[in-house]
């Protein structure tokens, strides 16, 4: 059972730390659909910055630099310019994916894939002080879980119970009157964006040092995408977004489970994207209900 | 002054399509630079690599031949205002239907086989863009979400069948047997893959314009982007267009699958598609979804890509630059048009 939660949780990770951003973004009505690629090209910044250090740290400040960068382009366009917000996420998502190969085979010279005997992974957080039935439950996981997990209580209250977490409501529902109050909604904005990014790096770096080691080509695998379907999916809600998550989530380590249990790889592999689709035709059923 | 203003207004579009490339060639040109390598002569080269003498116009025609169909299976749908960005499944999709009809009805005549594995091809990959498009449609479900699932499952399901029930006997894994000659179209040149389905892919590329450009469905599926509001004030029974453009999005991605199979490979395999549809995708935002602007593009990124190769190989240069370059065009039409709207209102406001 442990080692069941260990596989769930390491699915979740880059999951929530994206649809956390993802829906603060969606609540000031935005709906970031570059999630893919900034979570690319994390992934290959924090084996860069990582390379070079020597350190896991530097790894994950390369990787939320990325992604700010990539987050305040977005905004470039899809806030200041009012861009449509489709064809600006997705030329990045595709720039990004060009970008993290380019870069890679100009930096290391190397084509598919890049990993290094100086790379640090990221450590694990063991707690010395648990009584032993509590050890494999919470010892062995990544110090990201964590940061995640702080993350999202951190997230929670700001969401409903500070003036912020209002705002960031009413500057997607409704614009005009935040203005009249004196409030700039485009610097909410910028500001979701920004805690966007942390969480994006903060996704990429696991992805790349800690979850696995290394960098390879297209790693995101669609984790990007699967956070905006749960960020569609809550629809601006925390708790709703939470829960599809953990659904995506316990598919893709279910398929990972079947696969091991003889299931023909191709076919385990569909299993989250079928669980997907369903969950938000039900989601959209429930809503049209209510 | 009057006038030029007016000439302006007329071809601001193209304006800022050929602006925006302009620039972003520039951009590429630091970029080429950076690598020690003088970008004019990159460029140069790539134009004589891609257009040089016969053998190469014959490669970089062979390579413009799926990514033309790509740009216009895009631009049918983000014209419409259908996100669809699940083009890439519904080419596998469309693709392994045309190689199962030539597996499991090897003995037909040609003159049945091939329009039946490209009807297949067609139907079912169209089929894959209908069930998104009426989930959207009729459900409200988000359609980018519900293609970019659709894409894996797509790929992941051929590349099921392929390595599993239709493996090929005779053939690394992941690929089927060949179709029957009979299905096949002939190849053009000894030296690369130009077959005779571009007169078809040709065929499909001028009715499709012809559509869009002028008839009164063409008219309306740009109002259902455009404004939706106005179109149904006016009639238009907006989700049914939008119905038929996700259909004809997914009927071109599924001829661009059936032409590689029946054209190109003469069979299935996983890794069909390098990636046509995210290029087409690039290609069509590039020209705002205007057909015979896509094809230029799809020409530019054939020459673009083949010269590429070779620069790769005599330089440091990698091929990904010409989606960088791409790319950061798409980016400098959007703000072209973002901006030239915001002037015109400032003018109207004046």
């Amino acid at each position: 059972m442990a080692s069941l939660l260990h596989a769930v949780v390491r699915m979740m990770v880059p999951l929530l730390l994206l649809a956390q951003g993802g829906t603060w973004t969606l609540q000031t009505g935005i709906l970031n659909i570059g999630q893919e690629g900034a979570l690319l090209l994390s992934a290959f910044f924090a084996v860069l910055g990582n390379h070079f250090f020597g350190s896991w740290i530097m790894g994950i400040l390369f990787a939320i630099g990325v992604a700010v960068l990539y987050n305040l382009l977005f905004g470039l366009f899809c806030v200041t310019l009012r861009a449509n917000i489709w064809v600006v996420g997705m030329t990045l998502n595709i720039m990004a994916d060009a970008g993290a190969i380019l870069l890679m085979k100009s930096i290391f010279g190397v084509k598919g894939g890049f990993r290094s005997d100086r790379m640090v992974p990221i450590p694990n957080a063991e707690f010395s002080f648990l009584p032993d039935w509590l050890v494999p439950w919470c010892n062995g996981y990544s110090l990201v879980v964590w940061i995640t997990l702080l993350f999202f209580c951190l997230c929670w209250y700001v969401d409903s119970k500070t003036v912020f977490g209002m705002r960031l409501k009413a500057a997607g529902e409704n614009e005009e009157a935040l203005e009249a109050a004196g409030i700039r909604v485009s610097r909410l904005r910028y500001a979701t964006l920004l805690v966007n990014s942390f969480a994006v790096g903060l996704g990429g770096a696991f992805l790349s040092t800690s979850y696995l080691f290394g960098f390879t080509q297209g790693m995101s695998a669609g984790r990007g995408w699967m956070a905006v379907g749960a960020v569609i999916f809550g629809g601006g809600s925390m708790g709703w977004m939470l829960a599809a998550v953990l659904i995506f989530s316990l598919a893709q380590a279910g398929g990972n489970q079947l696969q091991a249990l003889g299931v023909p790889s191709y076919y385990a592999l569909m299993l989250p994207y079928i669980l997907v689709i369903l969950s938000l035709v039900v989601r959209q059923w429930m809503k049209r209900k209510a | 002054m009057s006038l030029s203003v007016e000439t302006l207004r007329r071809h601001r579009d193209s304006l800022i399509v050929l602006g925006s490339f302009g620039a972003s060639l520039l951009v590429g040109a630091g970029i080429i630079a950076l690598y020690g390598v003088n970008p004019l002569e990159a460029y140069g080269d790539m134009i004589s690599g891609a257009l040089g003498d016969s053998d190469a116009l014959v490669a970089t025609l062979a390579r413009m031949v799926p990514i033309a169909l790509a740009t216009l299976s895009i631009a049918v749908a983000f014209n419409g205002g259908m996100w669809n960005i699940g083009a890439e499944g519904q080419l596998y999709v469309g693709a392994f239907a045309a190689a199962w009809i030539g597996l499991v009805l090897p003995k037909l005549p040609g003159i049945m086989l091939m329009p039946l594995g490209l009807t297949a091809g067609i139907a079912a990959a169209a089929f894959w863009a209908w069930i998104p498009g009426v989930l959207s449609l009729r459900r409200g479900l988000n359609i980018v979400v519900l293609t970019i699932m659709l894409n894996s499952l797509g790929i992941y399901l051929t590349s099921a069948l392929v390595t599993g029930p239709y493996a090929g006997t005779n053939v690394a894994a992941g690929a089927t047997d060949k179709i029957p000659e009979a299905m096949r179209f002939v190849h053009l040149s000894d030296f690369s893959t130009l077959n005779t389905g571009i007169f078809v892919a040709l065929g499909a590329v001028i009715c499709i314009s012809l559509v869009m450009l002028r008839t009164v469905p063409g008219y309306d599926w740009r109002m259902c982007r455009m404004n939706p509001r106005f179109a149904r004030y006016g009639g238009v029974d907006v989700a049914g267009r939008q119905l038929w453009v996700m259909l004809l999005s997914g009927a071109f991605a599924g001829l661009a699958g059936s032409l590689l199979v029946m054209g190109d490979l003469y069979r299935f395999r996983t890794g069909l598609s390098p990636g046509y549809t995210w290029t087409g995708m690039i290609l069509a935002m590039m020209v705002a979804y205007h057909p015979l602007g896509g094809m230029a593009a799809a020409f530019v990124y054939a020459v673009m890509s083949s010269g590429a190769l070779e620069m790769e190989l005599m330089t440091d240069v990698p091929v990904e630059v010409v989606e960088i370059i791409l790319g950061t065009a798409v980016l400098f039409v959007t703000a072209g048009f973002a901006l030239s709207n915001r002037l015109a209102n400032r003018l109207r406001e004046d």
